[in-house]
């Protein structure tokens, strides 16, 4: 049975590590303009944690965290959305990696791509229903904002892997 | 701890998106940024600024290194089209005293415009691949309130205050999904809806929809300006010019693509216009 303090100190390295995100892409990603398109690294950060933590509960939470932080710091049209997309993509990326692939990179990546097609496909719907629908247009950038991510993807594969290696020293 | 996760997990999953929507939806329904929204944007406004200082300065520096003979130029051309603006200037003077003097003898209120403007900094432009918004250094501390819109020094517009916190606030631009405003064209005076779409926008791009059956009539280069109709914006706000017309996939109806006048992507200083009055 996990002791609380390790819990918390566990989650507490996962949110500093959320944190350290935040800056990277905001500082630095951000201002980055490849292709059209910026490198976002939210939606790949929730599906990792998924995978190394689980889809449901702890995945889940983290990425409902997240999507409410990313709903709060960044504009949108509807107020909720990444409150909803991140836990929904991260449940999907932590039920593929638990089925059929182990916590590797090839893992890591694939449910990173899971993450950012569920996220487009919700953008695509979001534009569909507000009138402004563009399908082409949102699978075009969505494909481009995760190809543009994807080199900074094993960057965090291995800052997570080592935070999950450093959480479950005791581990079974 | 473990076990009461696993037993309960997904009832304190249940309570925490709860919570998270009902914050998010209240940013929906408050006139400024919601609580949460208002602290975050207030802690991070420092390093948003400090990261644009940044990023000013190099590209200050890049710019100083431009191609000096393209400079030339485009300096040339621009003295030929001031020199040409001069006359138009001189001309449009003589009407303007003309017009002053009808107005006085048909006793019409003299015409006023007048604007109470904030100016303020940019310090973000996209956050998200899907959306089209700058971030600015003021917010209600200055008396900027949601639906104010922003221009430039030229009077063109860049966008729409959606979002006030205390000392920031987030502008959609015009060329963002969201945004929509009455607009007319200078030359035919055709009313329309300027409004974004997501596939213009991707190239820098609106649309001018809702045009009268005759919309073909518009050429390229037509000046579109805000109509003002409704009073929620001034009128003859430059927006852009039409680059070309399109039809719609129903074939029914035509729509402009336009170009903004406001060169969003190099903006460093904006103007919100926190009121206004217009005399026609």
């Amino acid at each position: 049975m996990v002791a609380r303090s390790e819990l918390i100190f566990r989650w507490s390295l996962y949110g500093a590590a959320g944190l350290l995100v935040c800056l990277v892409q905001g500082l630095i990603l951000q201002r980055l303009d490849l292709w059209g398109v910026m490198p976002f690294l939210y939606p790949a950060l929730a599906a990792m944690v998924a995978v190394w933590e689980g889809a449901v509960p702890c995945g889940a939470v983290y990425a409902l965290c997240l999507g409410a932080a990313c709903d709060l710091a960044l504009p949108g049209g509807i107020p909720c959305f990444y409150t909803i997309a991140f836990p929904l993509a991260a449940m999907l990326a932590g039920l593929l990696t638990r089925g059929w692939l182990s916590s590797n990179l090839l893992s890591a990546l694939a449910a990173s791509a899971l993450s950012y097609l569920v996220t487009g496909l919700l953008h695509a719907g979001a534009l569909a229903a507000t009138g402004h629908g563009a399908f082409v247009t949102a699978m075009t950038v969505t494909g481009k904002e995760f190809l543009i991510t994807l080199p900074a993807l094993p960057f965090l594969y291995l800052l997570l892997r080592f935070l999950h290696g450093k959480t479950h020293l005791y581990d079974d | 701890m473990k076990h009461f996760l696993e037993k309960h997990g997904l009832w304190v999953l249940l309570a925490i998106a709860v919570v998270a929507v009902t914050l998010a939806v209240m940013s929906v329904v408050s006139s400024t940024a919601s609580p949460l929204g208002n602290i975050v944007g207030v802690i991070t406004s420092p390093f948003r600024s400090a990261a644009q200082s940044v990023a000013d300065w190099y590209n200050e520096k890049q710019d100083y290194f431009a191609d000096n003979k393209a400079l030339r130029a485009e300096n040339e051309e621009l003295k030929r089209q001031i020199a040409e603006m001069k006359e138009d200037v001189r001309d449009a003077q003589t009407a303007l005293d003309e017009n002053a003097r009808y107005r006085e003898m048909l006793g019409l209120r003299e015409k006023h415009r007048s604007f109470d403007l904030e100016s303020a900094r940019v310090l973000n432009r996209d956050r998200s691949n899907w959306t089209s918004s700058l971030t600015l250094n003021h917010g209600t501390d200055y008396g900027i309130a949601v639906g104010d819109c922003v221009i430039t020094e030229r009077y063109e517009l860049v966008g729409v205050v959606s979002e006030a916190g205390y000392n920031w606030c987030t502008v959609l631009t015009l060329i963002d999904t969201d945004s929509s405003l009455g607009a007319k064209v200078f030359r035919t005076g055709d009313v329309g809806l300027a409004q974004g779409d997501f596939t213009l926008m991707s190239e820098g791009l609106l649309e001018l929809s809702y045009l009268p059956n005759e919309g073909s009539q518009l050429l390229p280069g037509d000046l579109v300006l805000t109509s003002g109709l409704g009073g929620y914006y001034p009128a003859d706000l430059t927006i852009g010019s039409v680059r070309e017309v399109r039809t719609d996939d129903s074939g029914a109806a035509s729509y402009a693509v336009v170009e903004p006048a406001a060169e969003l992507e190099s903006l460093s200083q904006v103007f919100v216009v926190k009121d206004f009055t217009i005399v026609d």
